[in-house]
Parts: C-alpha cells; sequence; structure tokens
C-alpha cells in the first residue's frame, strides 16, 4: 500500500515529514508492504496531487497502475503537542486503489499524556514521541486485523446519553431499512481553527463507514467534484448544488454542517450541526444541533472525562449517525429531558 | 400594620416584576398561523460584541422549529443561493417586496428575521452570568405583513449567582431557553 504524505488538520507545524518512518515500521511490522519517501514523492509530483489528505479515484488507480498499490493509506493530523503536555490525535484511512476509491478502513487515536496519571504522577506522558509510537501501532493493528476479517472497516467510539445531540429533526422518508450512500462535504468553519471544517466532515465518514445503514463517499471523490464543478458551498449546501453533486458521484444523500467550536485547549470544545439533504426529495431529512465539553457531567476525580476534541467528536458523532439511521428513537429531545 | 402592607406589596411587586425575565409578544389576529408549513430564517441582525452569536442563534432557530415538527425549514445554503438570485441587498432586514420575492423563488410560506440584541457575560458585583436579549419577526410571503413578532431576555446575574457564584448557566443553554420561550409565544 501507498503511505501519503500526512496532512495537517491541527492549525499549528507539525513535523509531518518525521512522522512517516514511525507509521511506516508500525505497518511493516503487521506484515504490510508499504510503498512511501521518493517513489510516492514522483507519484505525486507526475499526477500534480498537492492534497495528500484525500485521493480521488484518478490518484488511486494511478497508485495501482505506477505503484503496484492495492490501497492508499491518507492520514489527518489533528493535535500534535509536545509541551507542557504530550498530546497527540490522528485519523488514518485505507483507501482501495481502483477507480472507484471506496473507503475501506478508517479510525482514529486521540489522547494527552496527561490522560492516566496515577499514583504519584508516574503515568504523565511528557514524550509525545510515546504518543506516536502507541498511535501507529494501534492503527496498524486495527488496519491488519479488518485486511484479515478479523475487525470491523471502522471500529466504533464510546456512545453516552451525555454526548446526544440537543435537538434533532429525523424525516419519516429517511428508511432503516435502505442503504444509503452519503457524500459528506467539507463543514462551514466559524471557528478560530484552521481545518474544523474537514475534521468535522472526517468524524462523520468514520462513524458512517461504522453504520450499517450509510456507505460515506471517499471525500477525495467529493472533492473532485466540488473542484470540476465549481461548486462554492457559501453558508452552507444549496439544493442546487446538493442535486450537482449527488448527480456526479450517484450518492443518496449529502451531509454537511457548520462548526462553531472545535477546541483542543483545557476541557475540549465541540459545538456542531449537521444537516442531510435527500436527492431523491430535495429536501432536509436530518438536521441536529450538538455541543459538549470533555468534562460534561464529570463530578469525581475527573472519572468520564474526555481529553481530545477527536474522542468527544466521535461520540458526539456517533450519537448523531445513530439518530440518523434510526438505531435511537428520536422520543425526546435532549433539551426537553435537561429541563 | 395595613398601611405598612399597602406600601410594602406594590414596591415589592415591582420589585419582583423587575427581575422578571418576560418580553412582548405580538400575533396578527386576522393570520392563520396552522396554514404556515415552510419557513425560512433570514440572517439574525448580531449587536452584541459576539461576532458569532447571530449564526449561533439562527442555528438553534432553524434546529428547534424543524425538531417542533410544526415547520418544515429550508436549509441554510438554499437561503443564500435565493438572498442572492433574488437580488435582496439586506438579507437580515428584507423590505416587504424582498420578502414577497424571496417567498416565490424559494416557495415558502413565511420568513424569519431576527436580532441579537446581548449575548455574553454581564457582570453585577462579584458575580457573573450569561445573558441573551432576542427579538423574532414572522413575515408571511404572500403579503410581506409581520404576523408575529415576539422578544425575550434570559440569563443573567440571579441571586443563586450572587450567594453561590459559578456565573450562571452555559451560553447555549441560556440561548436554548431564550429560542424555547419564543417558540413557545409563537405557539399561543
Amino acid at each position: 500500500m501507498v503511505l501519503l504524505p500526512f496532512e495537517n488538520l491541527s492549525g499549528t507545524p507539525v513535523p509531518v515529514r518525521d512522522l512517516l518512518a514511525p507509521a511506516e515500521r508500525a505497518l511493516a511490522a503487521r506484515g504490510l508492504e508499504v510503498v512511501s519517501g521518493e517513489p510516492v514523492q514522483q507519484y505525486l509530483a507526475r499526477h500534480r496531487i498537492r492534497s495528500t489528505g484525500s485521493v480521488d479515484g484518478a490518484g488511486a488507480a494511478g497508485a495501482r497502475d505506477e505503484l503496484g498499490a492495492d490501497g492508499v493509506v491518507v492520514t489527518s493530523v489533528e493535535t500534535w503537542r509536545d509541551s507542557p503536555a504530550a498530546q497527540f490525535a490522528l485519523t488514518m484511512r485505507l483507501v482501495r486503489a481502483a477507480e472507484d476509491a471506496e473507503l475501506l478502513w478508517i479510525d482514529g487515536y486521540g489522547r494527552t499524556g496527561d490522560d492516566a496519571p496515577g499514583l504519584l504522577a508516574l503515568g504523565l506522558v511528557s514524550d509525545v514521541k510515546v504518543l506516536e509510537a502507541e498511535a501507529f501501532a494501534r492503527m496498524a493493528d486495527s488496519m491488519a486485523r479488518h485486511l484479515e476479517r478479523k475487525g470491523p472497516a471502522s471500529p466504533a467510539c464510546s456512545r453516552g446519553l451525555r454526548f446526544e445531540p440537543v435537538f434533532q429533526y429525523r424525516s419519516t422518508t429517511l428508511s432503516p431499512q435502505k442503504r444509503y450512500s452519503v457524500a459528506v462535504v467539507p463543514f462551514l468553519n466559524r471557528t478560530r481553527r484552521r481545518g474544523a471544517g474537514e475534521l468535522a466532515a472526517l468524524a462523520f465518514v468514520r462513524q458512517l463507514r461504522a453504520s450499517r445503514t450509510f456507505t460515506p463517499v471517499e471525500p477525495g471523490q467529493v472533492r473532485r467534484v466540488l473542484l470540476q464543478q465549481r461548486i462554492v458551498l457559501e453558508g452552507g449546501v444549496s439544493l442546487e448544488a446538493a442535486r450537482l453533486l449527488l448527480g456526479v458521484l450517484d450518492a443518496d444523500l449529502v451531509l454537511g454542517g457548520e462548526v462553531l467550536e472545535y477546541e483542543d485547549s483545557g476541557p475540549p470544545r465541540v459545538n456542531l450541526t449537521a444537516t442531510v439533504l435527500d436527492r431523491g426529495s430535495g429536501e432536509v431529512v436530518w438536521q441536529s444541533l450538538s455541543h459538549n465539553r470533555g468534562d460534561d457531567w464529570v463530578f469525581f476525580f475527573d472519572v468520564g472525562r474526555v481529553s481530545t476534541a477527536l474522542a468527544l467528536g466521535c461520540s458526539m458523532v456517533g450519537n448523531v449517525v445513530d439518530g440518523m439511521s434510526g438505531d435511537t428513537p428520536a422520543t425526546e429531545s435532549a433539551f426537553k429531558a435537561r429541563r | 400594620m395595613t398601611r405598612t402592607i399597602r406600601l410594602t406589596l406594590p414596591a415589592a411587586l415591582l420589585a419582583l416584576a423587575a427581575c422578571a425575565s418576560g418580553g412582548q409578544n405580538y400575533h396578527d389576529k386576522n393570520m392563520d398561523f396552522g396554514s404556515v408549513r415552510t419557513v425560512a430564517v433570514m440572517p439574525i441582525v448580531n449587536l452584541s460584541r459576539d461576532n458569532l452569536a447571530g449564526e449561533r442563534v439562527r442555528d438553534v432557530i432553524t434546529s428547534m422549529m424543524l425538531a417542533s415538527g410544526a415547520f418544515y425549514v429550508v436549509p441554510q445554503g438554499e437561503v443564500i443561493r435565493v438572498v442572492a438570485k433574488a437580488g435582496v441587498l439586506n438579507p437580515a432586514t428584507p423590505t416587504v417586496e424582498d420578502v414577497v420575492k424571496f417567498g416565490t423563488i424559494l416557495k415558502v410560506d413565511a420568513v424569519i428575521t431576527g436580532t441579537v440584541k446581548e449575548y455574553g457575560e454581564v457582570r453585577a458585583a462579584n458575580a457573573s452570568g450569561n445573558v441573551i436579549a432576542l427579538s423574532l419577526t414572522m413575515q408571511e410571503c404572500a403579503t410581506g405583513k409581520i404576523v408575529w413578532t415576539g422578544t425575550t431576555t434570559r440569563g443573567g446575574v440571579t441571586w443563586r449567582d450572587r450567594l453561590l457564584g459559578g456565573g450562571g448557566a452555559p451560553l447555549n443553554e441560556v440561548t436554548e431557553t431564550a429560542v424555547d420561550d419564543l417558540i413557545s409565544k409563537l405557539f399561543k
């Protein structure tokens, strides 16, 4: 498989070149043959690929034909910090090296050095390289298990009632029995953090892949259509843009939204709205609003605290996707329940 | 004794009224609100210091109206597209002609406009709390007339905050309570 250079969505400088070697070692240790370095750079130059955060059908087929690869590994670094406390979060996915660029596997890792300080703070991790090694080992294990048909395509993250959407609307036209293909577009980023819109979209892609009802389209395919058709999502997804996008991709639903908060510093905070438009009816079939902090309903000794925005977003988006698929009946909104 | 009660009771009632977070409300008596099925939420005028207050409040209004099941709310991207197509110069405060034209193109029964007057933290002595002051207006698209308007103020520094501290309820919760209050007023 081809290991693409990492995409930096952290909004801060990250030594992405230095991260390639430990990732390659972790994948190779699980018996996976990895192509990286100069051949990949030449392949990227030949195809004039500048964005390595996604891969479209032409790029994936090129990797198969020119590098003999079966899959392309795409990695997005969400957080990287080595002081004062180490912090590392990333999302890694495997895309089939073929014209359809099918998303085969996706998983994420997020941890801070003070997640489990333990007795006399002996469990504190101050070196980010420890977290990097742990992250790549977990990702490689998860990918290898899936390729051996022993693990899921996207391991589910913890849910919890506290991370349910505050409001949700689900149209009755969204059938729990049918399987939908979903094009996830980058969310409108209203935060000061660069890349928050892409991170929110990635969290949805990950949870949709874990769902039995939805099949996400690889974000690289969506990006290609947005660029080719000159679709500008000013202020959100319009019906015209949705029809055009879904028509070219032959997908059923388009998922977009808005990110108002995506913070890793202090207790992580995520605030987002998700809207799903149906190609058939041209109507909104899902809308939800979620906002949480990592320390919501945490009262004693940090039990249940979520330390990264990636993990928090994963739990929140997981609940949203459960609601979309009809796995959790929307009897009462969390807002009403709270009141 | 009776004289004391006579003097203090109105003063106490006045003080209580000053603390209440009510608001004004207007319904057009000739309007059949049951006929309003599809609405568009326009960008909200933001008079507060928080640059994102308008977007935050609009997201809550849209989600809450859809979740109520009483209205279908047109997606924001479609509203922005039609605003440009209809040539609406100031979508936050549209003219009667704008509303009629907008409603015809977008096929909506009414548009919701609004103003955020206060949004954020307020302080009183050593205590602090989050406050929102919001007004919403519904304009019917057939005539462009204002058929409903409501205002509300929620949050602020309470006696509990003064005595126990804590900074009051989070701003997101205060916003949701305010919008819920306004939607309840609309349905009354």
